[in-house]
């Protein structure tokens, strides 16, 4: 009982890791039409912003957690002036040699000023156990679980009710259209990119004290994360974030059940039996011809 | 009917492409508040270059497009539907996955005052087929109703100039006949300028203040509804009618 | 003769420019650092070839290329470490197990779609590094299979032994020349165009007679052998193979060169190529920092040249070009021209007959999620009967025809062609039976000019043996389909656009040469979804009478059309549908007159 429940926290953990970034890629994807590679490398820059704030500048975690979300918001307005916005009405194959270009950057720049080595980021919370009856659980664990529920519901209703997101989302289903009733899409691509930085921020924020911060920690995880989106059906970001969770406690289970070597085939065996049973993805619609 | 009125909108030598090809080559034509104007010419000559170019959707290269007396060449869209040019492009052009009445909305997004809730009450009374399906999902409906939704979402910005690409495009006989009646009766009782492009010519002519030919980028003739549909070259290159 | 050298050169001269300079390459430096750095150029060259035939070609996003690569390597230092195999068996071996290799992940992953195969072949990445990781018995790890022995290579007359490295060097690059002759004849041949077509538009190319999937698996099985064999090559040089010729940095890499340089064009990919191995190399002087300059430049390269190299090769032509020329002016528009000056429309040439297929559909039923689009339908359309579909907005009139023509399976009913049951055959195999259809949104190959759409539409509806035989064979026109098409194009007023791109042309163009395409090779049954909406008078003319030859042919037709005035003017029969049911049936006089037609469909 305690293994299952260890497995299935351990599953929920890796699933929101995996779903604050696969939320920011669908939004970039679903209302930019944007393949964003170097998203994995904002958590990665994310989890380094909080190691300085936290280590070098010494600032409280709970001082310093808010703040690195901040700081990505703010390199998400960098972001689209340099890169999303010279590519937003080019060809995807452009979108993504420049965010591949940005994440070779990015890494490599991380490699130089860190070195390869990992570092670990404390944050009090680790150390704070809840004693659940038969169950111990770190209350940092309790805080990415609810952080991220938290904030998909803010996204959630973000995008439902007020001007901005009813604005993003006619973007999404019809560019041509927004354009014609007046929504500035420029000015839709720099809230969307700065939200899908934040959601990146928010990933380094909650989840680097669980994990090794090191140059190369998010390329697995944008890789899966990207299985997610598709597999979430395109651009959907409640899919996307199903699916997230879906592939964390996937993984969770073929550690515990089958082997460790081969959870990540496991993992991409599935998504394919996922996309043969649902071709346009768990939450994608079918699309008429003619 | 054609009322002489100083022109709401007026278009000089406008020079207008995409990238390096040239598509309009000096387009000169005003129209007046509480007309219908029809563009006709053949395929690629261009007709939707031209409404595109006054939405401001294309860049004007050289001439000048004035609206009420001030030039709006150097303004953008967003400006331009501010100032009351509003367009109906060509091909499905509202939000698939948004009720009928959320699009209405986002017909008034670049509005701000309280009259959006009054007009879009009064929009589905001109349009009752959107009232019944005011719930619906706007992917859901057929392409009339859709084109019927596109309609109103533009009049939702209460504008001064109707652009219309095609209104009839893909339309049943039954439905041609009704877009048009309110086409013409939308200039009369708002006394809005329309100006729509429309392969339909005959059609389109017979309720048209105001036709104008464009023929390899540049207007090769203009006239009245009734003197376009009795010029016999007309008849004979456009609208596809015997020479009387 | 001169005209013939001349041509060639401009077509493959930049190939031997190419060939020479870089066998020039180890005369220049004796170096070894230099020659082993082209070696990995070389290397680069043959993927990033075979990658593109792929990505570029087919359009189909693949991230097993290194995999095939590294499957070569494994099986040639296998086969020689274990079994003592000779080189040639090496290459076979490798060859035939890349491309099964590559039916086996293609087939499952291309039924579905394009994103599904990349998902898929990012799958199969993964577990193939792992099976290499982890499978010590066979691959003994990250503990590499070592001591692989450099094969000699025997030709039959000699045998060579490239110990060395620059003989190594020539040796890879006869592979590499090899690769890149064998992609631009691929190119060259009418599986090009096929390729292209599909990658420009499936289902139009399906409805074509084309099988899509086919197609993709080729060029995916192709470009696995291509790959396989220059890992056999790699394992000779290098002794040792190590899972980490899988490695993402070689997915990397092909990506930017094949992006970079241009899709599907092998003089933007093969420079792409050189540059982007050569740049690693080169900026080694700045250290650390040098994958960050590398990534840098990389963004600036792409931000600065969004279209790659290719476009920069374009513009460099057309100026050359506009020099000769002397700017002539560009940009076609489209000349009023009156339909009665054209003598007579003859279907396709000569005065044939056309064996006219007989159509019978009986309780054909289509919802989509819940909302019944066609419900119940039965209709017989007789050979050579000309049957107007007609009805509102949303009636099921597309829906009908997109069971009929297998782009949509119906939920019941069925549908027989001369008495043969063909419900939920694909669109491909029902053009090949010779049921054509156009498309409302107008479909068209957009990078193929208007002669190559047709050629390309021609091409599809043979025999499948007939279509696969002649895929090697060049482009160039037969003397029969010329006679048609010039047909076609002259009296369809497109002579002025037919070299032109059909994605440069305007919408009532692209109508034109889809019906064109539609009838270059005679259908038996021709389902005509709106061919004349928003198309004006003159156009419409030049289709009605175009409809009329072909129905006199003998041609079955049915025409879905909401211009009510050409409809009663053709059809000799009417059906007019309502909520996917049949409201009327019969000569048009009759069903206008019918008062439930005038309600629901005139509103009188």
């Amino acid at each position: 009982m305690d293994l299952l429940f260890t497995q299935l926290l351990n599953g929920l953990t890796a699933g929101a890791e995996y779903a604050l970034v696969a939320a920011g890629l669908a939004l970039l994807f679903g209302i930019l039409q944007i393949v964003n590679f170097a998203h994995g490398e904002f958590y990665m820059l994310a989890a380094f912003i909080l190691y300085v704030l936290l280590a070098v500048v010494g600032l409280p975690y709970y001082a310093a957690a808010p703040l690195t979300v901040l700081l990505m918001a703010c390199a998400g307005v960098l972001f689209y002036a340099i890169v999303i916005s010279r590519v937003i009405s080019r060809p995807w194959q452009i979108q993504l040699i420049s965010t591949l270009a940005l994440s070779i950057v990015m890494i490599n720049l991380a490699i130089v000023l860190s070195g390869p080595t990992p570092r670990y980021v404390e944050s009090p919370l680790n150390n704070v156990i809840l004693d659940l009856g038969s169950v111990r659980i770190s209350a940092q664990r309790v805080l990415v679980l609810l952080g991220t529920i938290v904030s998909f519901a803010a996204l959630y209703l973000g995008l439902k009710y007020t001007r901005t997101g009813k604005a993003m989302r006619a973007v999404a289903q019809n560019r041509e259209a927004a354009a014609v009733v007046g929504i500035g899409v420029p000015v839709i691509g720099l809230v969307t990119t700065v939200v899908a930085a934040s959601f990146a921020g928010l990933a380094g924020a909650l989840i680097a004290p669980l994990y090794a911060v090191g140059p190369t920690m998010a390329v697995l995880v944008n890789i899966k994360a990207f299985a997610a989106v598709i597999v979430g059906g395109f651009g959907n970001v409640k899919g996307a974030i199903v699916a997230a969770f879906v592939i964390g406690l996937l993984e969770a289970a073929s550690t515990t059940l089958i082997s460790t070597e081969y959870t990540d085939a496991i993992v991409f065996g599935g998504m394919i039996l996922i996309l043969l049973f649902r071709p346009n993805g768990l939450f994608g619609k079918a699309v008429r011809v003619g | 009917m054609a009322v002489e009125k100083e022109p709401l909108l007026e278009l000089r030598d406008v020079h207008a492409g995409y990238g390096e090809l040239s598509i309009l080559k000096g387009v000169s034509f005003g129209v007046g508040g509480g007309t219908v104007t029809s563009v006709i010419g053949a395929n690629g000559a261009g007709k939707s270059t031209l409404l595109k170019t006054i939405f401001g959707m294309l860049k004007v290269r050289e001439g000048d497009v004035s609206f009420e007396g001030r030039s709006i060449a150097a303004l953008g869209t967003v400006k331009r539907l501010k100032a009351g040019i509003a367009i109906v492009p060509q091909g499905r052009c509202n939000f698939p996955q948004m009720t009928i009445r959320e699009n209405l909305e986002m017909g008034a997004y670049t509005r701000s005052d309280d009259g959006i809730e009054a007009d879009l009450q009064h929009m589905v009374d001109q349009f009752p087929i959107l009232r019944e399906k005011l719930h619906l999902l706007a992917g859901d409906m057929s392409g009339g109703q859709q084109q019927m939704l596109e309609m109103a979402m533009a009049l939702m910005v209460r504008p001064r100039v109707l652009l219309l690409d095609e209104p009839s495009l893909g339309l049943s006989p039954m439905m041609i006949d009704e877009v048009f009646t309110s086409i013409r009766s939308l200039a009369e009782v708002n006394g809005m300028a329309i100006i729509m492009v429309e392969q339909n010519a005959v059609q389109a002519l017979k309720i048209s203040d105001l036709g104008v030919v464009i023929e390899l980028g540049r207007v090769s003739a203009t006239g009245t509804g009734p003197e376009m549909l009795n010029d016999p070259d007309i008849r004979k290159a456009y609208l596809g009618l015997p020479v009387i | 003769m001169d005209a013939i050298s001349s041509r060639f050169m401009r077509d493959y001269g930049w190939l031997l420019i190419l060939l020479v300079a870089a066998a020039l390459v180890p005369v220049f430096s004796q170096s070894n650092y230099y020659i082993s750095i082209g070696i990995n150029a070389l290397i680069i060259v043959c993927l990033a070839v075979s990658f593109d035939l792929v990505v570029g070609r087919v359009g189909a996003l693949s991230f097993a290329q290194p995999v095939f690569y590294g499957f070569g390597m494994y099986v040639a230092a296998l086969l020689a470490v274990n079994l003592e195999m000779g080189f040639w068996w090496q290459v076979i071996a490798a060859m035939a197990g890349g491309m099964l290799l590559a039916l086996v992940v293609g087939i499952p992953s291309f039924r579905l779609n394009l994103h599904a195969f990349a998902i898929g072949t990012l799958g199969f990445a993964t577990i193939a590094h792992l099976i290499a990781t982890n499978w010590m018995e066979v691959t003994q790890g990250p503990m590499c299979v070592a001591g692989v022995p450099r094969a000699t290579i025997p030709l039959g007359f000699m045998e060579i032994a490239p110990w060395k490295l620059p003989q190594q060097y020539y040796f890879i690059l006869t592979i590499a020349a090899m690769v890149v002759v064998a992609s631009v004849a691929i190119n060259r041949r009418k599986l090009g165009l096929a390729f292209q077509a599909v990658r420009d538009d499936p289902v139009l190319a399906a409805s074509n007679g084309f099988f899509p999937t086919s197609l993709r698996l080729t060029a995916f099985a192709v470009a696995a052998a291509f790959s396989a064999v220059a890992g056999v090559f790699a394992a000779q040089f290098q002794t040792v193979v190590c899972p980490d010729s899988f490695s993402t940095a070689t997915t990397v890499t092909l990506l930017i060169v094949a992006f970079i340089g241009g899709r599907a064009s092998l003089r933007g990919v093969l420079t792409a190529s050189i540059i982007f191995t050569v740049l690693p190399q080169v900026l080694r002087i700045a250290d650390e920092w040098r994958m960050v300059i590398f990534g840098l430049l990389l963004l600036v390269i792409v931000l600065s040249a969004p279209d790659g190299i290719e476009h920069l090769f374009q513009r460099v032509e057309r100026w050359r070009k506009g020099r000769r020329e002397g700017g002539k002016a560009s940009g076609v528009s489209a000349q009023p021209f009156a339909a009665d000056t054209i003598a007579d429309i003859t279907p396709l040439g000569a005065e044939e007959r056309i064996d006219g297929g007989h159509l019978r559909i009986s309780g054909l039923s289509k919802a989509f999620a819940g909302v019944k689009a066609v419900d119940d339908l039965s209709l017989e359309v007789r050979p050579g009967e000309l049957v107007g579909l007609i009805g509102p907005n949303g009636s099921g009139k597309s829906t009908t025809l997109d069971c009929i023509s297998g782009i949509t399976k119906p939920d019941a009913g069925r549908v027989e062609l001369d008495g043969i049951d063909i419900t939920g055959m694909s669109s491909s195999a029902l053009a090949k039976r010779g049921l054509v259809r156009t498309f409302q949104s107008t479909r068209v190959y957009e990078t193929l000019t208007v002669r190559q759409n047709l050629a390309v539409a021609l091409h599809g509806r043979q025999s499948i043996m007939a279509e696969w035989a002649s895929y090697l064979s060049p482009q160039s026109e037969s003397r029969s389909f010329r006679e048609r098409a010039d047909h076609l194009i002259e009296t369809l007023n497109l002579k002025h656009v037919e070299h032109r791109k059909a994605g440069e042309l305007s919408y009532g163009q692209r109508k034109l040469v889809q019906f064109a395409a539609s009838v270059i090779s005679p259908p038996r049954v021709l389902l005509l979804d709106e061919p004349l909406a928003g198309v004006n008078p003159t156009i419409i003319n030049l289709f009605m009478r175009h409809i009329a030859a072909n129905h006199g042919a003998g041609l079955t037709i049915i025409l879905v059309e909401h211009n009510l005035g050409v409809v009663v003017q053709l059809c000799e029969r009417l059906v007019v549908l309502e909520q996917g049911r049949k409201l009327a049936d019969g000569n048009p006089h009759d069903v206008m007159g019918t008062p439930s037609v005038q309600e629901a469909y005139l509103g009188r």
